[in-house]
């Protein structure tokens, strides 16, 4: 583990000019200026391969399937060339006790140094039983591990923001890491699941330049400074008002805007629209479906994938309720009137009395 | 936690269903709370068997100015109806506006193009500030306006502006910009049944009262 | 049933907004590199560029006299403009993927020429196949 990222490139028979391409195309993702690319050789080259520990607690394991599909810079580069990845349940060779062991070691080795990847919430209900590995519960595990991490980085909306467990009505007590790990910055980086370059360039940028800069959710600004809608190819439909009404009507066929079916763009913080997914083939509005908005807190119970954003999102009995307003209105209408009514009569029966003349009849001119 | 989405959720949840309910609630005990008054009883021969059509007449003769009146009135006659068609305009033709109608009652009809309605709220808002500055400045009007006029006036001005604001994303994060629009339109909403605006709804009545009234009497309505 | 292809999807056409701006960049690096030597990279993938843009810049940098293919991790062309000291290099994956694009104005792009300690490792090799051949040919 003494090597530098550069002397992994060379171990694996890779030249100075390989390392020079991976530090450009990465540059170039995290949209960084050219001569970034040049400063990050420059400190990788001489940056030691950190060892990294990847923990997965109450997730589907859909972000470590995404980071797999990562093209550039891809997970295999990451692995072999860029970091030590000393602990991955799901990729690594080793089970159980070994696995154990082996992870134990790396962490004593690097303890203060290593970089701790979190996947999944924490399940904080019945004290942390609902999520338990080696005999360990996961919070107790991860405020173990945080301790001796440099640096901690939440992959996917679970870990990021609490995501699926979290929804309504969690009954596992499930916290996003945050709410665990209190007394640091973490790295959120929010997606269900993420892109996968967002999250290997978050990996890299790291190594090159440290803490990236982040959003009031703790997101790193590169890739979630923007809004879908922002960058959305469709844009001119909206600015236009044509949008299409339900799926594969004319205006679904034409590409218009799906602001109306759904569509979360305007609200939601990511980078689908510009590096897409599947090695930037599509995202889901260019596929025909809006925006879920699933790179934001709560995204599961913000009143439906379908609701369009002006909709309201109580699910409170329309009909029931507002006929209850106007009966309410009615009866207090009538209460109000019958006041004036009674006042009316008193105020006529006292000029009459004063004028000495009978009061009129009781008025029966309704109209 | 607070997220980004905070003031929108808000916006778009309870505020709205209190908005509505306060709305309908405070509606239908204007209404009844009228209809239901007793009327100064008329000891008069009816001049026609039916006043009540003549009720009814009153509601739309009454929409125009009689030609006495037309010279000192009609240029401010104009603005008000420019005003309140473009009004009418904005709020039933955008499609988002429309979305949320059917979300609540369940009817829906046919947006128009986005820019007809930038042009008509751009034309509402124009007229707003001329209505303004006339009620402002005319020696009568400005005697007799009181708290109930100019707060009236900047809750109808107010969702229009905002309105504009939100859906060019202009002044600030789309979030806080959609829900600072639903939460002026949800105060004017919930403003309406107990100030001069209850118009919108009363105008028919009073017009149709006073029209019966004089109908009865073999005045022309 | 309509086919993918049959919808059509249609950007407004626009004209080339960008390239002249970019040309008179790259003039003034040029300008730079002569009077100091100092190199400039422009990313393309940054730019918003339309197709128009690209022709543009093409035809006004037109095509030089070096071709240079790249093999390691995927695919890179480097090549040089009809603009000496212009050059316009294209990253690859192992897919294919174009992941980088820019235009770089310098004497050679960083990437091309043989690095020290590569040198230093060929050189080894290249020492360990003679003593091999040696040995091989007795």
């Amino acid at each position: 583990m003494d090597e530098t990222i550069l002397d992994a490139f060379r171990k694996n028979g890779l030249s100075r000019r390989a390392f020079l391409k991976f530090c450009a195309a990465t540059a170039s993702l995290l949209a960084l200026p050219p001569a970034a690319a040049a400063a990050m050789a420059e400190k990788l080259a001489t940056t030691l391969r950190p060892t990294v520990i990847y923990l997965s607690y109450q997730e589907c394991t859909g972000c470590l399937e995404s980071m797999t599909r990562s093209f550039s810079p891809t997970i295999e580069h990451l692995m072999f060339n860029n970091i030590s990845l000393a602990f991955n349940d799901t990729l690594q060779a080793a089970a159980g006790e070994a696995a154990e062991a082996a992870r134990k070691e790396a962490m004593r080795k690097a303890w203060g140094k290593y970089i701790l990847i979190v996947d999944g919430a924490v399940p904080m209900g019945a004290g942390g039983a609902y999520c338990v590995a080696a005999g360990q519960s996961a919070v107790d595990d991860l405020r173990h591990v945080a301790q001796g991490a440099a640096a901690i980085i939440a992959v996917g909306t679970c870990a990021a923001f609490g995501g699926v467990p979290y929804a309504a009505p969690n009954p596992t007590g499930a916290v996003p890491v945050s709410e665990v790990v209190r007394d640091r910055a973490i790295i959120n980086v929010s997606g269900c699941p993420p892109i996968p370059e967002v999250m290997t360039g978050v990996v890299v940028y790291y190594l090159s330049f440290g803490m990236p800069a982040l959003d009031r959710q703790g997101r790193p600004l590169t890739f979630y400074g923007n809004t879908i809608h922002d960058r959305c190819y469709r844009r001119p439909f909206y600015d236009e008002g044509r949008f299409a009404h339900t799926f594969d009507d004319e205006g679904a066929r034409n590409g218009w805007c799906l602001y109306e079916l759904g569509c979360k763009g305007p609200v939601t913080y990511n980078a689908c629209a510009t590096l897409k997914w599947n090695q930037g083939t599509s995202f889901p509005i260019q596929s025909g479906h809006g925006c879920l908005g699933c790179s934001e807190p709560d995204f599961w119970d913000k009143g439906g994938f379908y609701r369009p954003l002006p909709a309201a999102t109580g699910h409170w009995p329309r009909g029931e309720v507002l006929g209850g307003a106007a009966l309410g209105g009615a009866v207090v209408g009538v209460g109000a009137a019958a006041l004036a009514r009674s006042r009316q009569q008193a105020a006529a029966a006292k000029s009459a009395k004063e004028v000495n003349s009978p009061p009129p009849k009781e008025d029966s001119h309704e109209h | 936690m607070s997220t980004e989405t905070d003031l929108l959720d808000f916006a778009r949840g309870p505020a709205l269903e209190a908005a509505l309910i306060i709305l309908v609630f405070g509606m239908f005990w204007r209404l009844v709370g009228v209809l239901v008054l007793r009327r100064p009883r008329d000891l008069s021969e009816p001049r026609v068997r039916h006043a009540w059509l003549g009720g009814i007449r009153t509601i739309f003769t009454r929409m125009w100015p009689r030609r006495e009146f037309r010279p000192r009135i009609l240029h401010w006659e104009a603005v008000s109806y420019v005003f309140h068609f473009s009004l009418a305009l904005v709020i039933l033709g955008l499609l988002p506006h429309i979305l949320l109608i059917r979300d609540i009652t369940g009817l829906s009809w046919p947006g128009l193009p986005t820019g007809v309605i930038t042009f008509a709220a751009g034309v509402a808002l124009i007229s707003l500030l001329a209505l303004l500055a006339h009620r402002a400045t005319h020696p009568v009007l400005r005697q007799i306006s009181n708290f109930d006029d100019y707060f009236s006036w900047l809750l109808v001005f107010t969702p229009l502006l905002t309105g504009l604001m939100a859906y060019y994303h202009l002044g600030g994060r789309y979030e806080d910009l959609l829900a600072v629009h639903m939460l002026s339109a949800e105060l004017l909403l919930a403003w309406l049944p107990f100030s001069k605006l209850a118009h919108t709804v009363l105008f028919l009545f009073s017009r149709g009262v006073t029209g019966t009234i004089y109908s009865r009497r073999g005045a022309q309505t | 049933m309509k086919t993918l292809d049959a919808i059509p999807i249609r950007p407004a056409p626009s004209p080339a907004a960008n390239a002249p701006a970019l040309l008179q960049e790259i003039a003034a690096a040029l300008d730079a590199l002569l009077l100091s030597g100092r190199r400039h990279c422009i990313d393309l993938g940054s730019l918003p560029l339309s197709p128009a843009d690209r022709d543009m810049l093409r035809e006004t940098l037109g095509t030089g006299e070096v071709h240079m293919e790249l093999a390691t991790l995927g695919t890179s062309r480097i090549e040089e403009t009809g603009v000496a000291g212009v050059w316009w290099v294209r990253h690859s994956s192992e897919d294919g993927i174009l992941l980088m694009e820019s235009l770089e104005v310098c004497h050679v792009p960083e990437i091309v020429p043989a690095d020290t300690t590569d040198i230093a490792v060929g050189l080894q090799r290249l020492r360990q196949r003679i003593v091999v051949r040696a040995s091989e040919e007795y």
